[in-house]
C-alpha cells in the first residue's frame, strides 16, 4: 500500500521552496516534482522533527537540515499513522538519551560519594598543612566576632574573679600539657546561661559559665576541657572552614541553583554538615579518654558531665545547646563510660580551688 | 560571492548536497506577488509579519512538569527541560508561513556544562583560597589580590559564556533547512564589555545607550543566515533623546519633590529654627516656641519620595528605553537588503510585569492565608512548640509558591513576552534571501547552562 500527496520540500542547501508530491513506500519515502524524483529517503533513516501539532516535518539522517513539511490534514493523518514508530527527533535518539541517563545518575552518585567520603577525606589532609600562623591569624579574626554575638547583653562577658582564674588554670594546665597541642590554648569563661562549650581557630577555647553552673565535679569540667582540646589539636576549626568550603563548591557550582532545589540544596549540606560534625565529635571523646587517662583521672566524667547538661536541657529550645552540636548524647555516654579507669591523679584541687573554679563569674 | 571570505574569514564547510539541487519552484504562502523567483527579484519587495502562536495549549503543563522534575533531580534535570522549552519556543515562531526549528540536543548542553565547570573550578579554588586567607596578616595583600582577580574573571566567564551561549543557540536554530551562525570571539566580546562599563562612571552614565549600540552591532554583524550577514546600524547617538528622557524620569522628579519641600519647609532659616525648636522641645520639654508645624511634615513626605523614586524609577522607567532601543535596533539592522520593522511597546513590556506581579502578589498572599489558618489551628489544638507539622506544612507552601512563580515565570516573561517581540516584527522584501547557501557551525554548547539560557525572551 502507497500514501501519497502534496507537501513542501527544502533541499538543506537554499531557502528555498519545492512544492512536491510525496509517495511512502514499503521502505522508501520518495519526493518527487513536475520534472520527475527528487530524493528518495530510505525508512530507515527517516526522523519527525518539531513543527505545529496540526503538521508534520520529516528529515533524513542521509540529508541533514533538509525538510519535508505536510500540511494537508488527510495526508498528515496518513502520515502519522503509518510513520507512528519514527524517532521523534535527534536529540531523542534512545542511544543519546540512554548517553545522558547513564551520566545524570553517575554525578548523582559521584555527588553522594564525594559528600560522604570525599569532601571530609580532603579536608582532614588538608587542615594539618595549613600553617599554625594562619590558624592563629583567623583566630583572631573570628574571636571578637564570637564574644561580640555572646555578650550583647550588659550582665555577660569574660569571667574574671581572680581566685575562680587562678584555679581554672591549675586545672587546665596539666590537661593542656597531656594534650601537647600545637599551638598556644587560652580558656576564658564567658557569662551566658547556655550550657556550651566550643573550640575556636587559633587554639581558643570558651566555657558559657550555664556549663560550668551544670558541672559537679572537677573531673566533668576536666572531660569537657579535653574533649575542647581535642577538637584544637586536630585543628578541626580549619577542617571545617574546608568542608564548608568543599560543601558549597559542590552543591553551589556543581548541582546548581534551580528555582526550588535551592532548599534541597540547603538540607543535604546541612545534613552532610551534622555527619560531619557527628565523627569529628566521636574522635574528639576519644581523645579526651586519652588525656584524661594519661593524666590519671577517670574519663567517664566527660559522660557524667553530658548526662548532666542532657538533664538540664530535656528539650532543644531556641537557644543554642551543647546538645544540638553535638549529637546523639546517650551513644557518647555510654562509650565513655565503658572507658571508666581509676588512676591515682597527679595533682589535685582542693575544695575551696573548685568553689573558685565554680564562683568564677561572681 | 561569499561574504565570509569578503570579511576575512575562512569559510565555513559548505554542506555536500546528496542529491541535485533543482531549480526554485512555488510561491511563499500567502505571498500572492512575491514570487520566489530567479534573482534579481522583480516586482515590489514583500511585506511579511512574523507570528507567534500563543494559542495551541501546553506550555503550562509543561512548565508544571520541568520546574518539579528539575526541584526532585536537584536541578539535573533542567538539561532536559532546556532543550523542550526551546524546542516548543522555536516552533511556535514563523516567518511567511515556514516555523522556525530547534536543533540542538541535551548531550551537546550537558558536555557545555561540563567543559564550563572545568574553567570555573580554578576561579572558584582561587576564590575560596583568597576568602579563606584573607583574615591573616600575613597574606591578606596577596589573599586580596586572588579574590580580586577570581571575581573578575568570574564577570569576564559570564560575558564570554553570554556571547558563546548566543552562539551555540543560533547556530542550532533552522528555517526552510537553512541555519543561522554566529562569528566572533567571545573573548573580545568580554573585554568590550568591561571597557565599556569602566567609562560609565567617568561618563555620568551617558556612555550606556554608545555601550548597547556598539555591543548589539558586534553581535548582529557577526550573526548570518547560511552564507549572508547581518548588518547592523544600531547607533548610540541616535538613542540619545530616548536615554535622556529616561535620565530625566529618573531625576527630574525628585528634583522637584526636593525643591518643594525646601519650600514648604519655608527656607534654609526657617528650618534651622524649627530644628533648633525641636531640639529644645526634647531636651527641656519647652514647647513655647512652637513645634515644626505642618509644612515640615509635607517637608519630610515630599523628600521620602524623592528617595523612593530615585530608588525605584531606574527600574520602573527602563521599559520605555528598552521599548524604545528594540524598535531603534530593528530598523537599522538587515541582511541581503532584506529590512526589519518592529511596532512594539513600552505598553506590552509594562503589561507583562503587571500581570506577572499579579499572578505572584496573588500566590502569596493566599500562602499568607493558608499559613495563618495553619497556625490558628496549631495554637487552637494546643499543639507544641516543638511540633514539626506546621513547620513542615508552611514549608510545603513555600515550595510550592516556588513552583508557581517558576510556571508563571516561564509562561509570562518566556512565551508571551517572546510572542509579543515576534509579532510586533515586519520583515520587508524576504524573497531576497532566496539565493542564500546553507552553512553549518558545529561550534559545542560552551556557556550555555551559566547564561540564564533562556535570555531570548528577557530583556
Amino acid at each position: 500500500m502507497e500514501i501519497r500527496g502534496p507537501a513542501t520540500y527544502y533541499d538543506g542547501l537554499t531557502p528555498r521552496m519545492h512544492e512536491v508530491a510525496l509517495v511512502l513506500g514499503i521502505d522508501h519515502l520518495t519526493i518527487r516534482d513536475l520534472d520527475g524524483v527528487l530524493v528518495s529517503w530510505p525508512l530507515a533513516r527517516l526522523m519527525k522533527l518539531d513543527v505545529r501539532r496540526s503538521e508534520l516535518r520529516l528529515g533524513s539522517a542521509d540529508q541533514p537540515d533538509a525538510r519535508l513539511e505536510i500540511r494537508d490534514p488527510r495526508l498528515v493523518a496518513e502520515l502519522t499513522a503509518a510513520l507512528r514508530d519514527l524517532p521523534k527527533a535527534p536529540g531523542a535518539r534512545r542511544s543519546r538519551a540512554l548517553l545522558a541517563g547513564g551520566l545524570v545518575v553517575a554525578a548523582l552518585v559521584s555527588v553522594g560519594l564525594l559528600v560522604v567520603f570525599g569532601i571530609p577525606a580532603i579536608a582532614s589532609q588538608l587542615a594539618p598543612l595549613v600553617p599554625i600562623s594562619w590558624e592563629i591569624a583567623i583566630g583572631e579574626e573570628v574571636k571578637p566576632q564570637i564574644l561580640d554575638i555572646l555578650g550583647r547583653s550588659k550582665q555577660r562577658g569574660t569571667c574574671d574573679s581572680p581566685a575562680g582564674v587562678a584555679a581554672l588554670a591549675k586545672l587546665s594546665s596539666e590537661l593542656v600539657e597531656a594534650a601537647d597541642p600545637p599551638l598556644p590554648v587560652q580558656i576564658a569563661v564567658i557569662r551566658t546561661p547556655v550550657p556550651n562549650a566550643f573550640a575556636l581557630p587559633g587554639g581558643s577555647i570558651l566555657v558559657l559559665s550555664g556549663l560550668i553552673d551544670k558541672v559537679a565535679t572537677a573531673d566533668e569540667l576536666r572531660g569537657i576541657l579535653a574533649h575542647e582540646l581535642g577538637h584544637v589539636v586536630h585543628r578541626d576549626a580549619i577542617r571545617h572552614v574546608i568542608e564548608t568550603a568543599g560543601l558549597s563548591a559542590l552543591f553551589g557550582l556543581v548541582v546548581g541553583d534551580y528555582s526550588g532545589s535551592t532548599i534541597a540544596v540547603l538540607t543535604g549540606r546541612t545534613l552532610a554538615d551534622a555527619g560531619y560534625s557527628r565523627e569529628i565529635e566521636a574522635a574528639a571523646d576519644a581523645f579526651a579518654v586519652t588525656v584524661m587517662v594519661r593524666i590519671g583521672r577517670n574519663p567517664a566524667a566527660l559522660g557524667d558531665a553530658l548526662d548532666h547538661i542532657a538533664e538540664a536541657t530535656p528539650h532543644i529550645g531556641d537557644q543554642l545547646t551543647w546538645l544540638s552540636s553535638h549529637p546523639s548524647t546517650p551513644d557518647r555516654v555510654a562509650r565513655l563510660k565503658a572507658a571508666a579507669r581509676t588512676v591515682p591523679p597527679k595533682t589535685r584541687l582542693s575544695e575551696a580551688e573548685w568553689a573558685a573554679v565554680k564562683a568564677i563569674c561572681p | 560571492m561569499n561574504e565570509r571570505s569578503q570579511a576575512g574569514l575562512p569559510p565555513l564547510p559548505v554542506q555536500r548536497p546528496t542529491v541535485q539541487p533543482v531549480p526554485p519552484v512555488g510561491p511563499w504562502p500567502g505571498g500572492g506577488a512575491a514570487a520566489w523567483g530567479p534573482l534579481p527579484t522583480q516586482g515590489m519587495p514583500s511585506l511579511g509579519r512574523v507570528a507567534f502562536d500563543s494559542d495551541t495549549p501546553g506550555v503550562v503543563p509543561m512548565a508544571i512538569w520541568g520546574s518539579l522534575l528539575s526541584f526532585l533531580t536537584l536541578g539535573i534535570y533542567r538539561f532536559w527541560f532546556t532543550v523542550k522549552i526551546r524546542r516548543e519556543l522555536w516552533r511556535r515562531a514563523a516567518l511567511a508561513g515556514s516555523t522556525f526549528e530547534y536543533t540542538g540536543t541535551v548531550w551537546e548542553i550537558v558536555k557545555g556544562f561540563l567543559v564550563a565547570l572545568v574553567i570555573l573550578a580554578p576561579i572558584w579554588a582561587l576564590y575560596t583560597l583568597g576568602t579563606f586567607l584573607l583574615p591573616s596578616r600575613q597574606y591578606a595583600g596577596i589573599a586580596g589580590l586572588m579574590t580580586f582577580v577570581a571575581v573578575i574573571g568570574f564577570v569576564f566567564f559570564v560575558y564570554f559564556a553570554t556571547y558563546r551561549a548566543r552562539r551555540y543557540r543560533v547556530s542550532r536554530t533552522l528555517w526552510r533547512g537553512v541555519r543561522f551562525h554566529q562569528t566572533g570571539s567571545g573573548v573580545a566580546y568580554a573585554f568590550m564589555n568591561f571597557g565599556w562599563w569602566l567609562l560609565v562612571p567617568f561618563s555620568c552614565g551617558v556612555s550606556i545607550p554608545f555601550a548597547r549600540a556598539q555591543l548589539e552591532r558586534y553581535r548582529m554583524t557577526n550573526t548570518w543566515f547560511g552564507d549572508k550577514r547581518f548588518e547592523s546600524e544600531a547607533s548610540g547617538s541616535a538613542m540619545m533623546p530616548a536615554f535622556l528622557l529616561y535620565l530625566g524620569l529618573c531625576l527630574g522628579p525628585p528634583l522637584l519633590l526636593a525643591i518643594l519641600a525646601f519650600v514648604t519647609a519655608g527656607g534654609l532659616n526657617h528650618i534651622g529654627d524649627q530644628f533648633g525648636n525641636l531640639a529644645r522641645f526634647f531636651e527641656t520639654g519647652d514647647r513655647s516656641r512652637g513645634l515644626p508645624g505642618i509644612g515640615m511634615a509635607f517637608a519630610v513626605l515630599f523628600l521620602g519620595l524623592a528617595v523612593f523614586w530615585l530608588v525605584a524609577a531606574p527600574f520602573v522607567c527602563w521599559p520605555i528605553y528598552r521599548a524604545s532601543e528594540w524598535r531603534s535596533f530593528n530598523e537599522r539592522m538587515s541582511i541581503g537588503g532584506v529590512r526589519f520593522r518592529s511596532d512594539f511597546t513600552a505598553w506590552e513590556l509594562y503589561t507583562t510585569y503587571l500581570v506577572f506581579l499579579a499572578i505572584a502578589t496573588g500566590l502569596m498572599m493566599a500562602v499568607g492565608i493558608v499559613s495563618g489558618i495553619i497556625f490558628a489551628i496549631a495554637l487552637a489544638a494546643q499543639m507544641r512548640e516543638t511540633s514539626l507539622l506546621p513547620v513542615l506544612l508552611i514549608g510545603g507552601l513555600y515550595l510550592l509558591v516556588l513552583w508557581g512563580l517558576s510556571v508563571a515565570r516561564l509562561k509570562i516573561f518566556l512565551f508571551d513576552l517572546t510572542g509579543k517581540l515576534v509579532r510586533t516584527t515586519t520583515v520587508i522584501g524576504l524573497e531576497r534571501l532566496g539565493d542564500t547557501l546553507s552553512l553549518r557551525d558545529k561550534v559545542g554548547a560552551l556557556g550555555d547552562d551559566f547564561s540564564g539560557g533562556f535570555d531570548i525572551g528577557a530583556i
